[in-house]
């Protein structure tokens, strides 16, 4: 929510919106995928931005049983009630002429839709449409240890003095779910040894 | 985990080894010590001064991940 809140924020100034996420105070640390979330996010709020000419754009995370629940409000030109259950749909807007005023190829929800693990449909029975999204919680990393650990997030220090060999190091591990520290240019390239990292 | 070339600059890689194996703080940090000279015997030296796996370049890409992927207890 953090990466999507400062993608947004800018985004939001460029225009003059109001742009608030909110988190719940009682929300547990939680694990999930982190990147999907964030495209998920991007995707509502970026829709919600880009259809909202003045106000404001709020994104609301609240925890309700084993899940958490991610709401994304605006004062934009909201979605006539009768077209709600159509905008998760592949190359859909409302109608041709939101498409010349606004622009965009109507994939944004689609995508949020196919990525969402169990889809729902917006809460909202008012002219506004208010979308949220569900993601079941987790309170252990998933994967961990032994097959399908991908999200073990494990640091990884790289003493390289060359940087074509550098750059072969972050290519490789730029997809794999290592955090990769000592990958750019430095001085010295690591003489002295790491100054006692944290948890390597 | 480390991943470092033996040949740096100021410090060799296998010298840095032994510093971090010396330090209780970083001793247990899985190391992979990487080579562009690989002389007969540079295993054994990066083994000797404490590192956790050695590679020779050149190795692929795919080696280097396979090898990642072990010390990271995710093979």
């Amino acid at each position: 929510m953090e990466t999507a809140r400062t993608s947004l924020r800018s985004l939001a100034a460029e225009k003059g919106l109001e742009f608030t996420a909110d988190v719940e105070p009682d929300m547990p640390l939680a694990y999930g995928d982190g990147k999907r979330i964030t495209q998920c996010l991007t995707n509502l709020v970026g829709n919600a931005l880009k259809f909202t000419k003045q106000g404001r754009v709020a994104i609301h995370a609240r925890r309700e049983g084993d899940e958490v629940i991610y709401s994304v409000a605006d004062t934009g030109i909201g979605i006539p009630a009768d077209q709600l259950d159509q905008i998760f749909g592949e190359f859909r807007q409302v109608d041709a002429s939101i498409s010349r005023e606004f622009g965009g190829t109507g994939l944004g929800l689609s995508i949020t839709k196919t990525l969402r693990r169990a889809p729902r449909r917006a809460a909202s029975g008012s002219r506004r449409a208010r979308p949220r999204l569900d993601v079941p919680l987790r309170d252990t990393p998933a994967g961990g240890r032994g097959h399908g650990g991908r999200m073990s997030q494990k640091r990884i220090l790289l003493i390289e003095d060359n940087e074509f060999n550098r750059k072969i190091v972050r290519d490789l591990l730029a997809r794999q779910p290592y955090d990769l520290a000592g990958g750019q240019r430095r001085r010295g390239g690591g003489g002295g040894g790491p100054a006692r990292p944290a948890r390597l | 985990m480390i991943v470092m070339d033996i040949q740096l600059p100021k410090l060799s890689g296998l010298d840095a080894t032994r510093a971090i194996r010396a330090d209780p703080d970083t001793a247990k940090i899985p190391i992979i010590v990487v080579t562009s000279f690989a002389l007969s015997g540079d295993d054994k030296k990066a083994m000797d001064a404490g590192a956790s796996a050695y590679l020779a370049k050149p190795y692929s890409p795919r080696q280097l991940l396979d090898t990642i992927r072990k010390m990271a207890g995710d093979a």
